[in-house]
This record gives C-alpha cells, sequence and structure tokens, in this order.
C-alpha cells in the first residue's frame, strides 16, 4: 500500500510537463487511462507512461447538458489533470468505475413517478419515485424551491435542503403530471 | 488519547440491534461515544447507514448490521465532511490511505459536518495541533415552528400554519385601535344608512296596495278622462294628495339616505388611509430591524413590491371593499329579516340557491385565489428581469446585447401575461353561472308569489315590495364573487405584509445586552467558526488579537473569508463557533445599538443616497454643524473637488451618486466616515475602483481617517495596506499568516507569493504600457 504513493513520483519528468502546460487545457484521450481500484476503495487513475493518481476526483464539466461527456479529473480539489471528453470510449471496468465515482459526486435523484403531492399550510408533501427509491420530502412554498429551466426541466428542492430533478415534466406519466400541473 | 466531554443524546439513537452487533465483533470498546444515521447506503440509494464512533474505533454499519468499515481512531489522520453535488462524503485519512467512508444527503449535512469537525479538533488536540479539547456544541439547524413543529425557511420566518387566514383580517383590525371613536361613528352611520333604505321598499308597497290598487273603486271611468286639465284637476283628488305624500316621503329617504351615504363614505376613506399609512410605515420601519440573512434570502423586487404594491392593494381594498362589506353583510341580514316578517314561506324559498351559491363561491375562491398568487408571482419576476437590465444598462449597451435583454423581458412579459389571462378567463367563466344561480332566486319569488297574488293570500304590493327587497338581499350575493376575489388578492397582499412585520427583527437591546457606549477597539477571535450554512463553514477557527488602534490588512485569495470576517465584526451575522470579543465582551451580547454606532465603514462601491453631499456627509450625524462637515470633507481631500461645483455643498447627488465620479463618491463616504468617528473602521477595498492620480489622494484621506482607530482593511492591491500594523492572512478560510509585512516575506509563506505574483503582474502591466508607447 505505501508504495501507491511512491507511484506518482515514478515519472517525475512527465508530471513536470503537465505542471507547466498550465495555461492551455488538456484533453486526454480514453485509451490512455485505466481507472481501478485501491484496497481502501478509492478510484485510482493511471495515465499510460505518465502517472498514476491515487484517489481521482471526478466532475462533470457540463452536468445538466451534457452529463455523460465532459469530465474533469482532478488530482485533488484543486489540482485538475484533464478532461475526458468521451468516457464511453474507456474499457468497460474502467468505465464502470467512473461511473460509479460519478454517481458518488452527484447525488440528485431523478424524480420518476410523483404519487402525491399534498399541500398544508405553504408546505408541500411529495411522495414519489426515484432511481434511487421511493422517498417523502417537503417543500416550503412554491416559487423559490421549484426552479424551471428551459424547456421543461425541474429541480425542486426540499426543507432540507436536498435537490430533486425532474428531466422533462412533459414526459412525466398523467397522474404524475396532474399531481404538479398546478405548481408550473 | 484524550477524549473530550462526551456528548449525550443530542445525535441520533443507535438501534440496539446494530449496538449489539458491534459488541459480538472481536474488537473491545468500552462505550459508543455517538452514533450519526445517514440516509443513503453506499450503493447511492436510499437506506439507513450508521457511523458510530466508539472510543476505540469508527465504524460504518448497515442497518442491517452489516459492518462496512473498521478503522482504528488511533490510524485517522484526518477527517473532513467533503460537500458533493447535493450530498456529503465523509473522508478519513488514515495511515493506510484515503478512505471515502460514508455517505449522506443534504438533509444530514448539518450533524456530519459538525461530527467531522468535532472528530478533526480532537485529532488535532491529540496531535499537538490545538491548545485545548474541541467544546460539543452541536446544535440542530433546522427551524421549526415552536408552537406546532412545522418547518420554517429561517429562524426569521413565521409559522404559515400559525397564522392563520382569519387572522389576518383580525390583525388589519387592530390596526384600528387608535381611531376607535370615529370607527364606531362609522358603524353607526352603516346600520342608520342601512334602516333609512330599508325604508323605501316599504313605502312603495304601501304606494301600490293602499294608494294606486284602492285608488281603483273611486277612479272615473275612461269616459270622463277627456282633457289634460280634467286629469291635472283630478291630481287634487284625495288619493293623489296621499300618492303626493308618499312619493315626497320617497324623496326625503332618498335625500336623507344620500347624506347618510356621503358622511359615512368620507369616513371610511379617512380611516383606511391611516390604517394603511400605519401598516405600510410599521413594514418599513421592521424592514430595517430585519436581519441582513432576510434579505439574503430575497430579491430588491420582492422586498420593494412588498412595501409599495402589497400595502397599495390592501389599501384600496380597506377603502372600498371594508366599507362595501360592511354595508351589504348589514344589508344582508336587515333585509332577511324584514323578509321572513313580510312572508316567511316566501323569504324560505329564496334560501333555496344560498347554499348553491356559498358552496360555488368557496370552490371559486380557492381556484381563483391560488391563480392569482401565481400571477403575482409572475409579475414580480418580470419586475425583477426590468431592475435587472437598467441596473446594467451599460453593459447591455456595451455588449450590444439589447434585443436578447428585450427578448428575456419578452417571455417573462407573455408568461405574466399568460397567467394573469388565465386567472382572469377563469374568472369571466365561472363568474356568470354563480350569478346565474343567484338570479334564480328571483324566478322562484315571481312564480310562488304569483300564485299567492292569483290566489288571493298575498296583495300584489306586497308582492313588489318582495322584489325589491329582493334585489337588495341578493345585491351582496351578487358582488361576492368579484368581492371575494379581490379580498383575497388583498388578503395575500397583508399576509405578505404580515410576514415581513412577523419576521423576527434582530435584537437590538432586550434589555440584557450589554451597554458600551465608548468603545476601546480591542477585538479577539477565539476559535471562531462561521458558515452562512452553518455545516459549511466559511471561516474556520479564526485566531486574531486585535490591539485598540492596530491596523490589520486582510490577505487572502477572493473567497478566502475576509467580507465574511468584516460581516461578522459589523454583526450582520454571529458565529457558529467559538467567540468573538469586543474590548473583552462577546459580541452576541453587546447592545447592537451602541456597536453600530462606533463601526464605520468604507466600501468599493460606496452607496450615496438621493440628496445633496452636505446630507451625505452627515449621514450617520444628522445634528452635525456645516463647519464639522466641512473639516470632515477637507481630512478626505472632498473639498478640494466640491468647491468646484456651482452648487457646492449643496449639490444634488442623484441616485447612487450618479452624477459624481468614483473617486469623487468614495472620498465623501470617507467623509462621512471621518465625520462619523467611529471606534472600528472597516475599508472593503476602498481604493481598487479607481486611477492611481485618485488613489494617492484617497490614500491620503484614509491614513488620516484611520488614525487612533482598530482598522480592518482589504485590498487587492497589497501595497494599499502597506501601512497595516500587521497583516492576517486567510487561506480557505482559516487564518494562516500573520505578522508584519517585512515578517511575512521573511517568512517566504502565501503572503510573499502573493506579493510576488503582484509584482510580476505590475510588471507586465509595466512592458505592456512601453509596447503600446
Amino acid at each position: 500500500m505505501q508504495n501507491e504513493n511512491t507511484e506518482e513520483q515514478n515519472a517525475p519528468e512527465n508530471t513536470k510537463a503537465v505542471e507547466q502546460d498550465d495555461s492551455t487545457q488538456r484533453f486526454l484521450e480514453a485509451s490512455e487511462l485505466t481507472f481501478t481500484r485501491s484496497q481502501v476503495g478509492t478510484a485510482r487513475l493511471e495515465i499510460r507512461k505518465e502517472a498514476c493518481h491515487l484517489r481521482v476526483i471526478v466532475r462533470r464539466l457540463m452536468p445538466l447538458s451534457h452529463p455523460e461527456q465532459y469530465i474533469s479529473l482532478a488530482a485533488d480539489e484543486d489540482t485538475e489533470i484533464g478532461i475526458l471528453v468521451n468516457p464511453s470510449e474507456l474499457a468497460p471496468e474502467s468505465l464502470k468505475i467512473l461511473n460509479e465515482e460519478l454517481d458518488k459526486r452527484y447525488f440528485t435523484p431523478i424524480i420518476q413517478k410523483i404519487y402525491r403531492v399534498k399541500e398544508q399550510f405553504g408546505i408541500h408533501e411529495w411522495d414519489v419515485q426515484t432511481e434511487r427509491g421511493r422517498v417523502t420530502f417537503l417543500v416550503r412554498g412554491l416559487n423559490q424551491n421549484i426552479k424551471q429551466s428551459p424547456p421543461a426541466r425541474l429541480f425542486v428542492t426540499d426543507v432540507r435542503g436536498n435537490r430533486y430533478d425532474i428531466p422533462d415534466y412533459r414526459e412525466l406519466d398523467a397522474k404524475s403530471f396532474y399531481q404538479i400541473q398546478r405548481h408550473l | 488519547m484524550s477524549t473530550a466531554d462526551t456528548p449525550t443524546g443530542t445525535l441520533d439513537e443507535l438501534p440496539k440491534s446494530i449496538e449489539d452487533t458491534l459488541k459480538t465483533l472481536d474488537i473491545e470498546f468500552k462505550e459508543i461515544r455517538f452514533a450519526v444515521q445517514s440516509d443513503i447506503s453506499s450503493t447511492g440509494s436510499y437506506g439507513e447507514e450508521w457511523f458510530v464512533l466508539t472510543d476505540v474505533a469508527i465504524f460504518t454499519v448497515t442497518g442491517a448490521g452489516e459492518v462496512l468499515h473498521y478503522i482504528p481512531y488511533k490510524s485517522v489522520l484526518g477527517i473532513r465532511a467533503e460537500t458533493v453535488v447535493d450530498a456529503g462524503l465523509v473522508v478519513l485519512e488514515t495511515e493506510e490511505g484515503t478512505v471515502d467512508l460514508i455517505r449522506y444527503s443534504n438533509g444530514c449535512a448539518a450533524k456530519f459536518g459538525f461530527v467531522a469537525r468535532f472528530i478533526g479538533d480532537e485529532i488535532e488536540f491529540r496531535d499537538g495541533n490545538r491548545d485545548e479539547p474541541p467544546i460539543w456544541d452541536y446544535k440542530v439547524e433546522e427551524h421549526s415552528c415552536k408552537s406546532c413543529g412545522l418547518p420554517l425557511a429561517d429562524e426569521y420566518s413565521p409559522c404559515p400554519a400559525c397564522t392563520k387566514k382569519h387572522r389576518v383580517m383580525l390583525r388589519i383590525l387592530t390596526y384600528i385601535r387608535p381611531y376607535l371613536g370615529r370607527a364606531l361613528l362609522y358603524i353607526l352611520f352603516v346600520i342608520v344608512g342601512t334602516l333609512i333604505s330599508l325604508i323605501t321598499p316599504y313605502f312603495s308597497g304601501i304606494l301600490i296596495d293602499d294608494i294606486l290598487l284602492l285608488n281603483d273603486a273611486t277612479t272615473p271611468t275612461p269616459d270622463d278622462q277627456t282633457t289634460w286639465l280634467g286629469n291635472t284637476f283630478r291630481a287634487i283628488h284625495p288619493v293623489a294628495l296621499a300618492l303626493t305624500i308618499a312619493v315626497g316621503a320617497l324623496l326625503v329617504t332618498q335625500i336623507i339616505s344620500i347624506l347618510f351615504n356621503i358622511i359615512q363614505s368620507r369616513l371610511a376613506a379617512w380611516l383606511t388611509f391611516r390604517i394603511a399609512a400605519n401598516i405600510r410605515a410599521h413594514v418599513y420601519d421592521h424592514l430595517h430591524n430585519l436581519s441582513i440573512r432576510f434579505f439574503d434570502k430575497r430579491t430588491t423586487g420582492t422586498v420593494i413590491s412588498h412595501i409599495t404594491e402589497d400595502s397599495e392593494r390592501l389599501q384600496d381594498f380597506l377603502l372600498e371593499g371594508m366599507s362595501f362589506l360592511s354595508v351589504q353583510l348589514f344589508m344582508f341580514f336587515g333585509i332577511g329579516t324584514v323578509l321572513f316578517f313580510l312572508n316567511w314561506q316566501l323569504a324560505c324559498f329564496i334560501l333555496i340557491p344560498i347554499p348553491l351559491i356559498v358552496f360555488g363561491a368557496g370552490w371559486f375562491w380557492r381556484k381563483v385565489r391560488s391563480l392569482w398568487h401565481r400571477a403575482w408571482r409572475r409579475r414580480s419576476k418580470l419586475f425583477d428581469v426590468v431592475n435587472d437590465s437598467v441596473s446594467g444598462i451599460r453593459v447591455v449597451r456595451a455588449f450590444g446585447q439589447q434585443r436578447s435583454e428585450v427578448n428575456r423581458f419578452g417571455s417573462a412579459n407573455i408568461d405574466t401575461r399568460d397567467y394573469e389571462t388565465k386567472a382572469e378567463m377563469v374568472w369571466a367563466t365561472y363568474y356568470p353561472p354563480l350569478m346565474f344561480t343567484v338570479q334564480f332566486g328571483t324566478l322562484i319569488v315571481w312564480y310562488v308569489g304569483g300564485l299567492d297574488v292569483i290566489g288571493g293570500t298575498m296583495t300584489l304590493g306586497t308582492l313588489m315590495m318582495f322584489h325589491i327587497y329582493l334585489a337588495m338581499f341578493y345585491e351582496p350575493l351578487r358582488y361576492v364573487s368579484p368581492l371575494i376575489n379581490w379580498a383575497s388578492r388583498s388578503m395575500t397582499a397583508a399576509e405578505r405584509l404580515f410576514e415581513v412585520i412577523d419576521s423576527q427583527p434582530e435584537q437590538f437591546d432586550d434589555g440584557n445586552l450589554k451597554a458600551i457606549p465608548n468603545i476601546v477597539g480591542e477585538v479577539k477571535f477565539h476559535n471562531m467558526t462561521f458558515g452562512y450554512d452553518a455545516h459549511k463553514p466559511v471561516l474556520r477557527d479564526i485566531n486574531l488579537h486585535v490591539k485598540p488602534g492596530e491596523m490589520i490588512g486582510l490577505v487572502g485569495h477572493s473567497g478566502a473569508g475576509k467580507s465574511t470576517l468584516i460581516n461578522l465584526i459589523c454583526r450582520f451575522y454571529t458565529p457558529d463557533a467559538g467567540r468573538l470579543e469586543i474590548d473583552g465582551e462577546d459580541i452576541k451580547q453587546i447592545n447592537l445599538k451602541d456597536l453600530r454606532r462606533q463601526i464605520g465603514v468604507v466600501l468599493q462601491e460606496p452607496y450615496l443616497f438621493s440628496g445633496t453631499i452636505a446630507e451625505n456627509i452627515s449621514y450617520a450625524n444628522p445634528d452635525a454643524a456645516m463647519e464639522e462637515i466641512i473639516t470632515a470633507a477637507k481630512a478626505a481631500n472632498a473639498h478640494e473637488f466640491i468647491i468646484k461645483f456651482p452648487d457646492g455643498y449643496d449639490t444634488e447627488v442623484g441616485e447612487r451618486g450618479g452624477s459624481l465620479s468614483g473617486g469623487e463618491r468614495q472620498r465623501i463616504s470617507i467623509a462621512r466616515a471621518i465625520l462619523h468617528n467611529p471606534r472600528i473602521l472597516i475599508l472593503d477595498e476602498a481604493t481598487s475602483s479607481v486611477d492611481v492620480e485618485t488613489e494617492k489622494k484617497i490614500q491620503q484621506a484614509i491614513d488620516r481617517l484611520v488614525q487612533n482607530r482598530t482598522t480592518f482593511a482589504i485590498a487587492h492591491r497589497l501595497s494599499t495596506l502597506r501601512n497595516a500594523d500587521r497583516l492576517f492572512v486567510i487561506e480557505k478560510g482559516r487564518g494562516v499568516e500573520c505578522g508584519s509585512h517585512e515578517e511575512l516575506m521573511e517568512e517566504k509563506g502565501i503572503y510573499y507569493k502573493l506579493v510576488e505574483t503582484q509584482k510580476e503582474a505590475a510588471n507586465v502591466r509595466a512592458d505592456a504600457q512601453i509596447v503600446e508607447r
């Protein structure tokens, strides 16, 4: 395990080259990258013939418009390694790990079905099905906590600060749509 | 390892089954110190998962009792709560490497944030990087109503459940109290006015039955009606005389009725404008006592419309709606009684449509109300769009984006139009059917009453009287929907006004706060932590002791937390943990009025109010003598340009000081601060938006201003901080370096790097200038 810590120093010249190239954006080739799981469970990124990063941080650059593309890979919070434009070109095992990491970093449940929205004193109780399971939450008022982004995407924020995503309310089933239509 | 006080019962209660599972493991432990429940499983779906800290180790366990992680406490090097998108993650640094320990949703962020901070501090204490063990000061972040438990937006919001709709009306009435005499007089006039108008139909009934119909027997045959003169002659016939008297009586009652109406309306006007003005004054007064947090959560457009539109709407309703409502309500019951008195069987028939009307109106009420609420929100949004683009009109022009701004307005405008149209169309659709149900009663009376007249059980006069009364009886019902429509809009407006009034104000002085009439200027931060959201600290463990009269330069990258530190000194917010002391007194315990009176602020974008230059300089001290104002302006290097204006100190400064240059406005705001003579002075980027020449003048003025005052100065141009006694470097919310310029340059740390970077930038600029030449 301790060995891993030193891996980064195995390719000193290349790391330096990356640092110098600070002003231009680096785009990574999927074919150069391999993701693996370390023993403690973090995602390790190996860039062929260059470096190995023990706990790579993944971020979507366009999480709303292009969630599956433009992934920024970083060695830590402040040090970006580069951008992977098309993760789908990765080897299946690497892609799986990348997706797991993305899932860990982006927790915005997508509302698939709305069973009921009940209002009492300006507090709306939502009972919904998301891809992460069924959940009930409270939303205060309507204006501030349901944000609409064109054309038909809705973000609902509950009283505890959790956010839920309805990518296109027009695609909800009729029953679900009926529950929220008067709030649009 | 030393453990701090073990918390009791403030976090989540670990289920017995999981505790038992942990005890069956090979790992020996004495006690469970605390457990925190997460709502997300490690796979990312909703589920129960536990973070457990015992005296020897950290565990994570699933709700089913399966142990996911076991990490000996002594191998933990660091811990942090990492914020990801819409969730969080506790990350451990261990001897083995970095471990992603447990995931949680935003709802649990506050408790996990606290736990990570607590354990982190404990580890630092264990490793000797901290002087004292952390204090367990976990407080529940979620705000809920004290009486009903409903979750609230923030600690300042009123509970929507406990401020019920009907109470809104009652609350408006409490504003009548100062004018009780006139209000009673008004009610008297309403009652008497109604009684008078009840007389008119009664006379009409008598007119028909006792004069016109009785006359049948004595009416001359048609043959006699030869000349107009003959008719006139017959007019002085005894019956005709009775007719004249009856009509005369009708005329007199109507004139009296009109007189009463005039007086009553004048009284209503007198009353309602006073009530509305008082509510407005109350709201505005309250607005200025509210915490800055209240304004953080609302746009300027919303707050402005609270004051202007909402109070106007309420006023209109009070003026016309209320007097209309009170008159009609009294009429309704007055006439109802008369109708039953006249013919109770027939009166029963006219009650038939009433449940339908009430039920229909109730349904209508809810529908229209929510529609108007939505339309109002669209309108408020529209106002925001206008505000936004007019404020930034120069940027719009510079980038040639007029078209897109117009389009942006256009779509918001259309949105507003659609919602308002929809609301109005719903009204237009459901109002006529509602009206029909109201009219239906008249048809019943014609039929049933007509049968009675034919059958001889009722006179024609009574039927006619009944009809006139019926029209008056249904009159209030006829207006019930527009009135409800109107009332509901006004009640929502009133609710919003009361929402402002009910929001908790800042504690200026509740008697327990300590008065500090003369601040010496010693400021001390002790392990102070603060975040706008308590679980996301912006400042962490700040320790700084500032002596009276010292000038501290705050240095750091943007977003490091410099302005936040200043907001705390102004007590716009209070620390979440640790202490901030002024003259050895906890800032929370200081009388706010005393504190603010002795703090002066010079901002990057000085705000000048419309008024003269002299008024702006003496803003905080309106009683200042002209000599003092001039002296202050002189010290601020403002005098020299003020005298060049044709109107001198009486020059009107437009909205936001538009007619002055940035440097001029800045110098006026410095003069304002000098005259204010604060003990603690805050300079927030005071010289960053002016040219070099002006900067010199301002710098000079500031140098004079900071004499003998405790000063906190933020500046990106580090050269402007050269007079600071000490520099306090903030990096990612932590105080990392503190010392004089020389000391910090010696240290070659973050400050050194910043200075070097700026030097490079200055060289680049110099080079660029050479190239340009």
